[in-house]
C-alpha cells in the first residue's frame, strides 16, 4: 500500500493493520493483540460494575453491550460468507453461530454445540478458552458473575437478527477430570472451567421450526 | 532451589502480596510482614539517595549525609534480615547494594542484599512497584524468576477487572500462576524466557 509522506488522514480513520494482511493473521481481518483486547475488555467490565447495583444487573449490561456487536456481525459474516441463502432452520442457524460466527471473532470454531435432554428448546454452545475470561479471576463476593456475558450478548444479538429470538446466558462450568487439556506453552495455570452459553429459544420459534418440517 | 519467601510492595510502600514458595520457608505473621513490607520499602528510598557514585542531575546530597545514611541502611537490612532468615546468631556479613539499576528502567534502589543465609533480590518496575524474593544461596537465576513474576503480575492482576490498583491482590489466577511456576522450576530445571 503506497503512502505519502505525510499522511493526511486521522489516525482513527485509517484501517486497523495493514490491509494486506499480515503473515499469520487470520485470513480476511488483520489481528490485534490479545493483551490489548483484554484490557479494554477490563476496561468495560469496570465501567458496567460502577453503574450497576448488582451482580445480575451487571450481567445484563455486559449482554447489552454485546447485543449490538452480535447483529453486525451477522450482517458482516453473512455478507462475507459463501452462502446465497440465508439461515430459516433452527439446527443450520445454530451450526452458523458456532461455526462461522465464532471462527470470525475468536479464529476458532466453537468447541462443540449439544442440546440439552431435558429441556427441547435448550441449546449449548461450549467454548474450552473464553478470550472474555482468560484473565480474569471472580471475587468470592460475586459469586456467580460470567465475565463471558458480553459473548452470550453477541450470540443473542446474531439469533436475534436472523429472526431467531432466544435468551442466551453463560455459564462458567467446571471442567471433569481429563476432559481438555493443552500443552502449557504459556506461564498461565490451566483452566479449571469452560464456558458454556446456554441458549433458550422462545416457543414461537420452535414451533415455526416444527411446522417447516412438515 | 529453595525459594523462601515472595512479597509485592506497592508504590506507596504497603504491602499488597506476600507468599511462601517453599516447605523451608520461615513462619511470618501478618503484622511482621506488613512491617517487613514497609521496612524495604523506605530502605529502597533512602539507598537511592545514598549512592556514593555522581549521579546525573545532581542528585547527591552532602557528604556527611552519606554516611549517615549508610549506617542506617545497614541496621535496617540487618532488621530484615534477622526477621526474614529467623536466626539470631546470624547477622548480617555482606551488604551489596547497587545503585544504578539498568535492568528494569527504574531509577535507584536496593537489588539485592545477600548474607545471614539468605539472598533478597528486588525488581523494581517503572510504575514503583516492588518485586522482593527470598532464597536460600545458591538458587539459580533468581533476576529471570523475579522478571517472570513480573510478566505474570502484568497478564493476571493488571488485566483483571476486579483487581483494584496498589490494593492487596486477591486474584486466583496471579496465586495459581506463581505457584505454577515455583513449581515448574523446582521440578525441572532453569526455565527461561
Amino acid at each position: 500500500m503506497s503512502r505519502s509522506a505525510q499522511s493526511n488522514t486521522n489516525l482513527l480513520d485509517r484501517p486497523l493493520g495493514r490491509s494486506g494482511g499480515r503473515v499469520g493473521g487470520s485470513s480476511d481481518a488483520t489481528s490485534v493483540s490479545l493483551s490489548a483486547f483484554a484490557y479494554v475488555y477490563s476496561e468495560l467490565v469496570q465501567y458496567h460494575q460502577g453503574r450497576a447495583a448488582s451482580v445480575s444487573e451487571l450481567e445484563r449490561r455486559l449482554e447489552s453491550a454485546g447485543y449490538g456487536v452480535g447483529l453486525k456481525v451477522l450482517e458482516l459474516v453473512a455478507y462475507r460468507s459463501k452462502e446465497t441463502k440465508r439461515e430459516t432452520r433452527l439446527m443450520s442457524m445454530l451450526q452458523f453461530v458456532s461455526s462461522s460466527v465464532w471462527k470470525s471473532l475468536f479464529g476458532k470454531a466453537a468447541d462443540s454445540l449439544e442440546r440439552s435432554i431435558d429441556h427441547a428448546d435448550e441449546f449449548m454452545i461450549v467454548d474450552y478458552e473464553p478470550i472474555t475470561s482468560t484473565f480474569v479471576s471472580v471475587p468470592q463476593d460475586l459469586g456467580q458473575l460470567s465475565a463471558d456475558a458480553y459473548v452470550s450478548g453477541i450470540i443473542a444479538g446474531v439469533l436475534d437478527g436472523a429472526g431467531f429470538s432466544a435468551r442466551v446466558t453463560a455459564h462458567s462450568v467446571d471442567l471433569e477430570d481429563g476432559e481438555y487439556s493443552k500443552p502449557n506453552t504459556t506461564g498461565m495455570p490451566p483452566r479449571k472451567d469452560k464456558a458454556v452459553f446456554l441458549v433458550k429459544f422462545s416457543p414461537e420459534v420452535l414451533s415455526r421450526d416444527a411446522a417447516l418440517d412438515r | 532451589m529453595g525459594f523462601l519467601h515472595l512479597f509485592i510492595v506497592n508504590k506507596s510502600g504497603g504491602l499488597i502480596l506476600h507468599r511462601p514458595l517453599g516447605p523451608s520457608a520461615p513462619k511470618i505473621n501478618t503484622n511482621d510482614w506488613l512491617r517487613i513490607g514497609s521496612t524495604f520499602h523506605s530502605l529502597h528510598a533512602i539507598a537511592a539517595e545514598a549512592s556514593p557514585v555522581k549521579l546525573p542531575g545532581n542528585k547527591n546530597p552532602g557528604e556527611n549525609r552519606v554516611y549517615v545514611l549508610y549506617f542506617e541502611l545497614l541496621q535496617s537490612a540487618t532488621y530484615i534480615a534477622v526477621r526474614i532468615k529467623v536466626c539470631s546468631s546470624h547477622l548480617v556479613c555482606c551488604t551489596s547494594i547497587n545503585t544504578t539499576n539498568v535492568l528494569a528502567g527504574a531509577d535507584d534502589g536496593i537489588e539485592e542484599i545477600e548474607g545471614g543465609g539468605v539472598i533478597l533480590k528486588c525488581l523494581q518496575t517503572r510504575t514503583g512497584i516492588k518485586f522482593v524474593l527470598t532464597a536460600e544461596p545458591g538458587t539459580a537465576d533468581l533476576d529471570s524468576v523475579l522478571r517472570e513474576i513480573y510478566v505474570l503480575y502484568s497478564e493476571c492482576a493488571l488485566k483483571d477487572p476486579f483487581y483494584e490498583l496498589e490494593m492487596p491482590i486477591r486474584c486466583e489466577l496471579f496465586t495459581l500462576a506463581v505457584d505454577g511456576l515455583i513449581e515448574r522450576l523446582e521440578s525441572g530445571g532453569v526455565k527461561s524466557r
